[in-house]
C-alpha cells in the first residue's frame, strides 16, 4: 500500500492525547473541492499504544540499571527502549507484517470514511512527530511519566515477590533487632547511645553514602547578582546609600577571589 | 607507625585529635601532625595551639571497639588536640588529599573527605555569589545582664536557589557521627533531630569558610568599600548600621553589637528574612518520627555446591557465563554476593534486598523512622555501585536483582579492585568472617620472655643496673594470628597479599595488610631483644604501652618472673627456702618466716619492697631478720629511718632480737656530723634516725653508700614535695624497704612517691600518674585495678583477719611502745627526782613512804603528761609537751585508718579529760570516758552505744572503772597509756575486750617512757613474770620498801633520748 506522497509540516498538524487515542488535528485544506469544510480530525486508538506501553514495562524490568537511570536522569535514559518509528508501536502479530495498514485500518477520520487519505496524512505527522519530540514525550504518548513507569516496574517487581504478609515479614526481620530508636519517651534524641551504636557498627567515621551523591561544580562561573536581592539590603539600610554598591563590589571580589582557588583545585584534580 | 587524624568542628575551630589519652602518645601524635605537609608546600598544623575538648570518644579507641560500658551511651571525655583556625582550617581542607596523608603516615578519618567536600561546596557558592550578609547570636561574656543580647555579623551561605538546598541537606544528612561528638558543638543548635544538628553544623562550617574568604578580599577592595560603610552615631543610627560596618570590617576586632534583647532579636528577624533563613529539617517530620535513609550493603558468603546445576541458575541468583558450578576443593569455592539494605542513622536495619523489592509500598516504618521511597534509594545505590563493580553490574540483568554468584577468580578481582572503591563510595562490604561474628583477624606479637640477662638473678656485671627494676630481660618475639602462632614466611606470604581476604590454612581470613606490614617490619628488627623488667610489667599491664610502635598481645615467661606477672601474689609459693638467720635471737611465727624470705628475694632481685602488714603482725622483726641476714655481705651499714617516736622501739627490738648487730642512734644535740659522722658509720651496722634529721643532716647523709636503707612508717613521705620525702629520695642503696601498716590498698593513688623511693621510675612521672590514677568514675575503678597489679610484685600486705595469718597470732598480742619524753618533760622528771634523792635521806618511815609514793605518782604523771603535774604553758600544743601522747596519736591515726576500736585505759581522770579533749579534736566526735565518778545508768549506756558502734570509735577508762560486768568487745585494741604495774589488774582490764564474743585478736598496747622509772619496773615485771605477784604485790607499795640506792637506780633518768 502507498502511503500519501503528501508530507504536512510539523507545526500544522496538532497532536493531542486523550483518553480515546492520539487526536491528529490536520492542517487546513488547500484542495478547492475540499476548501471551506472543517479540518480533519483523525483518532488513533489506545490500543495501539496498549501493546507498546506494556512492551516498555515488560523491558523496563529487565535492566534495572536503566530504570535507575530513568529514576535519576529522565526519559532520556529509556530512549532506546522505545520504538524508532511510531508505526512499530503497534506491534501485535497481525500488523507486525504491514503496520502502516494496520494503523490505517484501526484509526477513525472525522470525514467518517475508512481509511482514507487523511487518515495517512495523519500518520505521516505522527510520525514526522514522534522523530522529533523528546523522550518524555513519547512516554507521555505512552501514557506515562518517567515517575509512573518506574513505579509501575517496581510494582511489578513487588507482584513477582509475593509475601503473605510483608509487614509482618518485615517486622520479623527487622524486629530481630534490639532497642528502640535513640529517643526518650519524650521524643528527645539520646545522641549519646546514638554515637555508641554508631561506634559498635564501625560507623563513627564514616559518611553517608548521599556524600558521593552531592556533585560540587568548581568550573568558571559567570557571576550574576540580581538586582532584587540587592534592593532588599537597600531596604534594610535605607540610611547606607552606598550598601548595594559595596555589597556587589565584596560579591565580585569573592567570585575572583574563589576563582584563583578553583583554578588551583580544578588544576590539581582532574 | 600510622597516627591517626580525626577531625570536628566546634563552631570556631576544627579541634583535631588522635583519640589517645596517653601522655606520651599524645605527644607523638602532635610532634608527628606537625609535620603533615600539604600541597602547596604547606603545613596546616605547625602552629595548631593545644587544645582540650570534651569528646564523646570511645575508651577502647585503638580497635575501634566500645567497651561494654559504653554500649550503653558514650560519655564525654576530655582529649587533647590541636585547636585549627578557621584560615588553616580552608587551606588545609581545599587541598585535602587522603593519599597524600597517608604517604606521611597520617591515617584520616572518613570524616575529612565530608569536610572536604563542604568546603568546596562553600567556594562553589563564593563563585556563584550565593553568599549573603548574616548575623548569628553570641554568648555574652562576663556578667550577665538580663534583657540584654548580643550578635556578631558574619558572611553565611544563601541556600535560596532550590538545587543548593537539596545539595545542603544532602551533604548534612551524609555527616559522619563523629561530627557531633564534641559535647559543645559551639554551633547555638545542639538539639533536635540528628538532622537538625547536622545542618546547624554544616551551617556553621560554611558560614565561617564564607566569612573568612569573603574578609580576606576586602584588603583588595581598600578604599572602594568605604563609600558602603554606614556613618553609624552610637544612640542615633539604628542597630542594622552599626551590623553592616562590622560586616565590612576585618573581623579581627570583637564585636560591639550589644543590645536589648529585643532590639537585638529584631535585627536578627530582619536580616534573616532579608538574607533567607538557613534551612531546617522541622518540615521532615511527619507526626514525630524521624526520617531514615539506606546505604548498600554487600555481603560475601561462601556458596554450597549444589547437586542439581539447573538450581543454580533458578531464583534469584545468576552465575556469571563462565562460573563452574561445583566446587572442586577450596581453591574452587564459589561465592555469593548479595545485596542489603543497611540503615544510615541506625545500622542495625539490615533488609536483604528481596524484602525490599516484594514490599508493596513505597514508604517503610522501622523502629520509629520513617523510609521513604526503598526501592527507589535501593535502587540508586545499586546503579552507583554498578559503577564500580563490573559484577554488579552483571547482576542487574534481570528483574529484583538480589545477589550473585562469583567464582574465586572473580572474587580475588572484585575484593583487589573493587571493595576498596565501593567502600570509599560508603558502601558496606561484609567480609564472611563478620558474618560468622569473627570478625578481621588480627596479627599481632607475643613475646616470650627468656629470663634475666646478664647471669641470672642479681647478676653481678660490672654495668648491671642498681635496681632490679631497670635489670634486662631478654625475649623472644612471636607473630601470632589471633592466637596462633605464625612463621615469618607466612607473615612474608600474607604482607605480600593485595586483598585484605585471603585462603590461609585452608580457610578464609580477612587481614589488615597494614597491620600486617607493620608487624613484619617489627619483627625484621627484633625478633629477639632485651627490655627492662618495668618494661615488661608495663607492657604486660597497661593496654597504652607499646614495644617501638607495636601492642604487644600477649607475654610468656616462666618460673619467678611469670609469677611476678601474674600480678596476684602467686609467686610467694615458689619462695625459696632462704633459711632465717640462726643469729636471729627470736622465733618468727611461719607468716613472719614468709615475710622475711619475701624480704630476701626482693634484696636478691634488686626489687625495693614495700611490706605493709597490718599492725602488730611483727614488721620490725621481719625487717631485722633481713637485714641480718645480709650481715655479711653488705659493703655499708644499713640506714633506718623513722618517727622521732620510734627510735625507742628499734633500739629495743634490735637489742632483742639481733643484739650482735651494732646500733648507732643518729639523733640529740650530741650526735655526729661530717667526717666523723662518715667514720662512724663504718663502725656500726645499723644507724638509726629520724626523717627530720635524714633532711637537716642531708650532707652527710648522701655521703654513705648505704647497703639497705629501710623506711618506718613510710606514709611520712607520701607527699612527693615535702623536705623528707626529697631528702630520703637522695639517699643512695641499692636495697630499699618501705613499711607502713596503713592501708595501702585503698590509698593506691598516694604510693607513687613511696615507689618513687623503692623502684624509681617504675610508676613513671608523678604528673602522668595523677592524671591517670587520681579521679573517680568508672575508668579510674579499671586504671586502679593496673594500678595494683602494676605495684603486686612489690607489695606485701597480711591482714589480722586473714586466716592464714590469724591461725599463726596467739589471741592476745602485747606491744610495747617505747617513747621518749619531750625536753619539758626531762626537766620536770629531772627535777622531781633530784628533789626527792635530796629529801628521802632525811625522811624515815610513813613520812618516807608518804613521799616516795608522791614522787612516784608525779614521775609517771609528768611521763603521761606535763599538765598533770600541774604545768601550764601558753601554748595550746598539748601535744608536742608529751612524747606518750604523740605515740599514742601515732597508734591511733592507724587504728582509725583501720576502722577498728580501742580503748585507752589511764590511771589518772586528769589524762583522761586531757585525752578525751585531744582525741575529739584529731578525729571528731568525743571519745567515751568511764572513771569511778560515772554514775552507772551513765555507764551502762557508754557501753551499750560503744557496743552497738554510736559514737567514736575510742573509750577511754580509768583502770579501776574498768569493772566486772563490763563487756566492751567491739574494740580490738586495749592501750594502757599508763602502767599499772600488777599485770593481774592489767589483765583485768584487758579482759574488758578479750571475753566470749570478741571475733577478732587483741592486740595490747602498753606505752612506756624510755630512760624513766617506767621502763626499768617494766624489766623487773618481765623478768620476774611468774613471781611478779609476789614481788610487786597488789600495789605499789613494794616501791617504798626499796633503799634509797635501789630508788634511785629505779627512776634515775637514763639515755639520751
Amino acid at each position: 500500500m502507498e502511503h500519501s506522497s503528501r508530507n504536512p509540516a510539523l507545526s500544522q498538524v496538532e497532536l493531542k492525547l486523550t483518553a480515546e487515542g492520539l487526536r491528529v488535528t490536520l492542517p487546513a485544506q488547500e484542495v478547492p473541492e475540499e476548501a471551506g469544510q472543517n479540518r480533519r480530525v483523525v483518532l488513533l486508538p489506545r490500543l495501539f499504544f496498549d501493546q507498546a506501553r506494556q512492551n516498555l514495562l515488560d523491558r523496563l524490568q529487565q535492566f534495572p540499571l536503566q530504570l535507575a537511570a530513568l529514576d535519576e536522569e529522565g526519559a532520556e535514559a529509556v530512549a532506546d527502549l522505545l520504538p524508532r518509528h511510531f508505526r512499530q508501536l503497534h506491534l501485535n502479530e497481525e500488523a507486525r507484517k504491514d503496520p502502516h495498514a494496520a494503523m490505517v485500518r484501526g484509526s477513525v477520520c472525522s470525514c467518517g470514511q475508512m481509511g482514507c487519505a487523511h487518515i495517512s496524512e495523519a500518520l505521516e505527522g505522527v510520525e514526522a512527530a514522534w522523530s522529533a519530540v523528546t523522550a518524555a514525550t513519547r512516554l507521555e504518548w505512552l501514557g506515562w511519566t518517567a515517575e509512573t513507569l518506574v513505579h509501575a516496574v517496581l510494582d511489578s517487581w513487588a507482584a513477582q515477590m509475593p509475601m503473605r504478609d510483608a509487614e509482618a515479614e518485615l517486622k520479623r526481620i527487622a524486629g530481630r533487632l534490639d532497642t528502640p530508636a535513640y529517643r526518650s519517651k519524650q521524643g528527645e534524641l539520646n545522641l549519646a547511645e546514638w554515637l555508641a551504636e554508631m561506634v559498635h557498627n564501625g560507623r563513627l567515621h564514616q559518611p553517608g553514602p548521599e556524600l558521593h551523591d552531592v556533585e560540587i561544580n568548581l568550573s568558571q562561573a559567570k557571576l550574576q547578582v540580581q538586582a532584587d536581592r540587592l534592593q532588599a539590603w537597600t531596604n534594610l539600610l535605607p540610611g547606607v546609600p552606598g550598601a548595594a554598591q559595596g555589597l556587589s563590589l565584596i560579591l565580585e571580589q569573592t567570585g575572583k577571589n574563589a576563582e584563583q582557588l578553583a583554578k588551583r583545585f580544578r588544576a590539581q584534580k582532574p | 607507625m600510622n597516627q591517626r587524624l580525626f577531625g570536628i568542628w566546634l563552631g570556631e575551630v576544627l579541634f583535631c585529635f588522635s583519640g589517645e589519652v596517653s601522655e606520651a602518645r599524645v605527644d607523638a601524635w602532635t610532634a608527628a601532625v606537625r609535620k603533615l605537609t600539604l600541597e602547596p608546600g604547606t603545613r596546616p598544623f605547625q602552629h595548631a595551639a593545644l587544645r582540650l575538648a570534651e569528646v564523646r570518644y570511645p575508651v577502647s579507641a585503638g580497635y575501634g571497639r566500645a567497651g561494654a560500658s559504653e554500649r550503653k551511651g558514650l560519655i564525654g571525655r576530655t582529649l587533647e588536640g590541636l585547636a585549627l583556625p578557621v584560615q588553616d582550617t580552608w587551606e588545609m581542607l581545599l587541598n585535602y588529599d587522603a593519599g597524600q596523608l597517608a604517604s606521611q603516615q597520617i591515617q584520616a578519618g572518613g570524616e575529612f573527605e565530608f569536610w572536604s567536600k563542604a568546603a568546596r561546596f562553600a567556594l562553589e557558592l563564593m563563585l556563584r555569589g550565593r553568599i549573603s550578609p548574616g548575623i548569628r547570636p553570641r554568648q555574652m561574656s562576663g556578667r550577665r545582664r538580663t534583657g540584654q543580647a548580643s550578635a556578631q555579623s558574619v558572611w553565611v551561605p544563601s541556600l535560596t536557589d532550590t538545587e543548593d538546598e537539596a545539595r545542603f541537606r544532602q551533604l548534612a544528612e551524609a555527616m559522619p557521627p563523629i561530627c557531633l561528638a564534641a559535647v559543645q558543638l559551639g554551633t547555638g543548635q545542639e538539639e533536635g533531630s540528628i538532622l537538625n544538628r547536622q545542618m546547624g553544623l554544616l551551617y556553621s562550617f560554611l558560614s565561617a569558610m564564607i566569612d573568612y574568604e569573603v574578609r580576606r578580599g576586602y584588603e583588595q577592595l581598600g578604599r572602594g568599600l568605604n563609600a558602603a560603610r554606614a556613618r553609624y552615631r552610637r544612640g542615633y543610627s539604628p542597630m542594622a548600621e552599626l551590623w553592616w560596618n562590622e560586616l565590612l570590617s576585618s573581623g579581627d576586632a570583637p564585636s560591639n553589637l550589644q543590645g536589648p534583647l529585643a532590639e537585638i532579636g529584631q535585627l536578627i528577624v530582619d536580616i534573616t528574612e532579608t538574607g533567607g533563613r538557613p534551612p531546617s529539617d522541622q518540615e521532615e517530620e511527619p507526626e514525630g518520627k524521624s526520617i531514615g535513609s539506606f546505604r548498600l550493603c554487600l555481603r560475601i558468603e561462601p556458596e554450597e555446591p549444589q547437586e542439581d546445576e539447573a538450581n543454580l541458575i533458578g531464583g534469584r541468583a545468576k552465575p556469571l557465563p563462565d562460573a563452574p558450578f561445583k566446587s572442586k576443593g577450596q581453591s574452587e569455592q564459589l561465592w555469593r554476593l548479595s545485596f542489603w539494605a543497611e540503615g544510615v542513622e541506625d545500622p542495625r536495619v539490615l533488609l536483604p534486598a528481596g524484602l525490599v523489592w516484594g514490599y508493596p509500598q513505597r514508604d517503610m516504618e522501622i523502629h520509629e523512622r520513617q523510609y521513604k521511597d526503598v526501592q527507589q534509594h535501593l535502587l540508586l545505590r545499586l546503579s552507583k555501585a554498578a559503577h564500580i563493580a563490573p559484577v554488579i553490574k552483571e547482576a542487574m540483568q534481570g528483574p529484583c536483582p538480589e545477589s550473585i554468584i562469583l567464582h574465586p577468580q572473580q572474587m580475588y578481582t572484585f575484593l583487589s579492585k573493587s571493595v576498596s572503591a565501593l567502600r570509599k563510595q560508603g558502601v558496606t562490604v561484609q567480609m564472611p568472617t563478620r558474618w560468622t561474628k569473627e570478625g578481621r583477624r588480627h596479627v599481632g606479637v607475643k613475646l616470650k620472655a627468656a629470663g634475666w640477662s646478664g647471669g641470672g638473678e642479681g647478676g653481678s656485671t660490672v654495668d648491671a643496673p642498681k635496681l632490679g627494676i631497670d635489670k634486662l630481660i631478654s625475649f623472644e618475639a612471636q607473630a601470632i594470628l589471633n592466637d596462633a602462632p605464625l612463621s615469618y614466611e607466612e607473615l612474608v606470604e600474607l604482607s605480600a597479599s593485595k586483598s585484605s581476604l585471603v585462603l590461609f590454612h585452608g580457610e578464609w581470613i580477612e587481614i589488615d595488610t597494614k597491620q600486617i606490614r607493620q608487624v613484619l617490619k617489627f619483627m625484621k628488627r627484633q625478633e629477639t631483644g632485651t627490655m627492662t623488667f618495668r618494661e615488661l610489667m608495663h607492657l604486660s599491664l597497661d593496654d597504652d604501652f607499646d614495644l617501638h610502635g607495636i601492642p604487644i598481645d600477649a607475654i610468656e615467661a616462666e618460673g619467678m618472673l611469670s609469677m611476678l606477672l601474674a600480678g596476684n601474689g602467686s609467686y610467694m609459693a615458689g619462695l625459696a627456702d632462704t633459711p632465717v638467720p640462726s643469729a636471729l635471737n627470736g622465733t618468727l611465727r611461719p607468716y613472719q618466716e614468709r615475710g622475711f624470705r619475701w624480704l630476701a628475694l626482693m634484696r636478691q632481685l634488686g626489687f625495693g619492697a614495700l611490706l605493709a602488714d597490718d599492725m602488730g603482725l611483727g614488721k620490725t622483726i621481719q625487717v631485722i631478720s633481713v637485714l641480718l641476714e645480709g650481715l655479711h655481705s653488705a659493703a655499708g651499714p644499713s640506714l633506718i629511718v623513722c618517727p622521732t617516736s620510734l627510735l625507742g622501739n628499734w633500739q629495743r627490738e634490735f637489742a632483742r632480737f639481733a643484739p650482735q648487730m651494732r646500733l648507732y642512734v643518729h639523733h640529740g644535740s650530741d650526735r655526729q656530723h661530717g667526717e666523723q659522722f662518715l667514720e662512724m658509720c663504718h663502725e656500726y651496722d645499723i644507724v638509726l634516725t629520724t626523717y627530720q634529721l635524714t633532711g637537716r643532716d642531708a650532707t652527710e647523709m648522701r655521703e654513705v653508700p648505704w647497703s639497705s636503707i629501710v623506711l618506718d612508717e613510710a606514709q611520712y613521705i607520701k607527699n612527693f614535695g615535702t623536705k623528707q620525702a626529697q631528702s630520703v629520695m637522695k639517699l643512695s642503696s641499692t636495697h630499699r624497704i618501705a613499711m607502713t601498716g596503713t592501708p595501702v590498698e585503698n590509698r593506691l593513688s598516694e604510693l607513687w612517691s613511696i615507689f618513687h623511693f623503692l623502684n624509681p621510675g617504675y610508676l613513671g612521672s608523678h604528673a602522668s600518674f595523677r592524671s591517670r590514677f587520681t579521679g573517680s568514675g568508672e575508668r579510674q575503678n579499671a586504671e586502679l585495678e593496673k594500678l595494683r597489679k602494676l605495684i603486686a610484685p612489690f607489695l606485701l600486705r597480711r591482714l589480722k583477719s586473714d586466716p592464714d595469718i590469724r591461725k599463726d597470732l596467739p589471741e592476745k598480742i602485747e606491744l610495747k611502745s617505747y617513747c621518749s619524753l619531750t625536753a619539758e618533760q626531762a626537766r620536770l622528771y629531772q627535777a622531781v627526782t633530784d628533789g626527792l634523792m635530796e629529801r628521802i635521806s632525811s625522811s624515815e618511815g610513813i613520812a618516807r613512804k608518804g613521799l616516795v609514793l608522791s614522787s612516784l605518782t608525779k614521775l609517771k604523771q609528768i611521763c603521761d603528761h606535763p599538765r598533770l603535774a600541774g604545768t601550764r604553758l601558753r601554748s595550746s600544743a598539748n601535744g608536742e609537751r608529751s612524747g606518750k601522747l604523740d605515740r599514742l596519736i601515732e597508734l591511733l591515726d592507724l587504728i582509725m585508718d583501720n576502722k577498728e576500736a580501742a580503748l585507752i585505759f589511764t590511771q589518772y581522770v586528769q589524762m583522761g579529760e586531757l585525752l578525751q579533749e585531744q582525741l575529739s579534736a584529731r578525729y571528731g566526735g568525743v571519745p567515751f570516758f568511764l572513771h569511778g565518778g560515772v554514775p552507772k545508768h551513765d555507764r551502762d549506756q557508754m557501753v551499750h552505744a560503744f557496743q552497738e558502734g554510736q559514737g567514736s570509735p575510742l573509750f577511754v577508762l580509768s583502770l579501776r572503772a574498768g569493772g566486772v560486768g563490763l563487756n566492751l568487745t567491739r574494740a580490738n585494741h586495749v592501750i594502757h597509756f599508763d602502767r599499772w604495774w600488777n599485770p593481774a589488774v592489767e589483765n583485768q582490764a584487758t579482759d574488758r575486750v578479750f571475753r566470749i564474743g570478741q571475733q577478732k585478736n587483741v592486740e595490747v598496747h602498753k606505752l612506756i617512757c624510755q630512760g624513766t622509772l617506767e621502763e626499768r619496773i617494766d624489766e623487773l615485771i618481765e623478768r620476774k613474770k611468774a613471781l611478779s605477784e609476789q614481788v610487786v604485790g597488789s600495789g605499789e607499795h613494794w616501791l617504798t620498801e626499796m633503799s634509797n640506792e635501789e630508788l634511785h637506780h629505779l627512776i634515775a633518768l637514763q639515755g639520751g633520748l
